[in-house]
């Protein structure tokens, strides 16, 4: 991915006044809240490039700074009651981690995408669901939809899982339609049978 | 489970994808036959197993 040239002491100085701006919008008990953001959003669209030259991609870092520091403030605000409610801090650890996982995110492959997303795909279904079993298998007295989602998965998944990691073989051997086609059939399964994990996760909950 | 208990399972699983989303070049022979190898050894672990 090409790199975004963004004037980092002028997007902190936007940023800055979009903040002071929406304090003070706040304050006026006329404006309405659910029209700071795109108010902000045209500041920032504004502001950025009347400082940094006028172009469509100065328009569109502008507009995302602003709604980049709502969600900033958002982020604090809710921090704090989360922290209030939560006399261990175990939601602050996870809280300060959010902007981490945001921004450090997802790498662009270098190698060939479909086979990168699909190793990927393989090994997060993989993780998801064996920390799930391994976590039912860890418990008594489960509910009984739990216990047979667990059961299903324990059946269903290896098969699948194998079939996947032989779909990439012969994609990797063969990468054509028909091989790339196999390769995301399978793939959809791994997720379906992953997204049974998850559900059954949140039933515990 | 505790909530902080299972906050911090949930976040030892995030942390475990994001480590996956992270990569960004194909398997070697030698990874892809690795990660067989443990998945195989994994489920044959007694949480894979039906009781």
């Amino acid at each position: 991915m090409k790199d975004i040239p963004i004037n980092l002491a002028v997007a902190g100085l936007v940023v800055g006044l979009l903040n002071a701006i929406g304090s003070l919008l706040k304050a006026v008990p006329r404006v309405q809240n659910h029209y700071i953001p795109f108010v902000l959003g045209m500041g920032g669209g504004i502001a950025y490039p009347a400082i940094e030259g006028w172009t469509a991609l100065n328009v569109v870092i502008g507009i995302g700074l602003a709604v980049g520091s709502t969600g900033l403030h958002q982020w604090v605000q809710q921090g704090a009651s989360v922290v209030k409610k939560d006399p261990d801090r175990t939601s602050m650890l996870i809280w300060c981690l959010v902007p981490w996982f945001v921004f450090v995110g997802c790498k662009t492959p270098t190698g060939d995408p479909v086979a990168v997303r699909a190793q990927q795909t393989i090994e997060a279904s993989f993780t998801t669901v064996d920390t799930f079993l391994a976590y039912e298998h860890s418990q008594k007295n489960l509910p009984g939809s739990v216990q047979e989602a667990a059961d299903t998965l324990r059946t269903q998944y290896p098969p699948a899982h194998r079939a996947a990691l032989d779909a990439l073989a012969a994609y990797k051997r063969n990468r054509d339609a028909y091989a790339t086609n196999t390769l995301n059939r399978w793939l959809a399964t791994l997720l379906e049978l992953a997204a049974v994990a998850a559900q059954a996760r949140t039933e515990l909950n | 489970m505790t909530i902080t208990a299972a906050a911090l399972a949930a976040l030892q699983l995030a942390l475990k994808l994001r480590a996956i989303a992270q990569q960004n070049g194909e398997w070697t022979p030698e990874q892809e036959a690795e990660f067989r190898a443990d998945t195989e050894a994994a489920f044959k672990a007694s949480h894979w197993q039906k009781d």
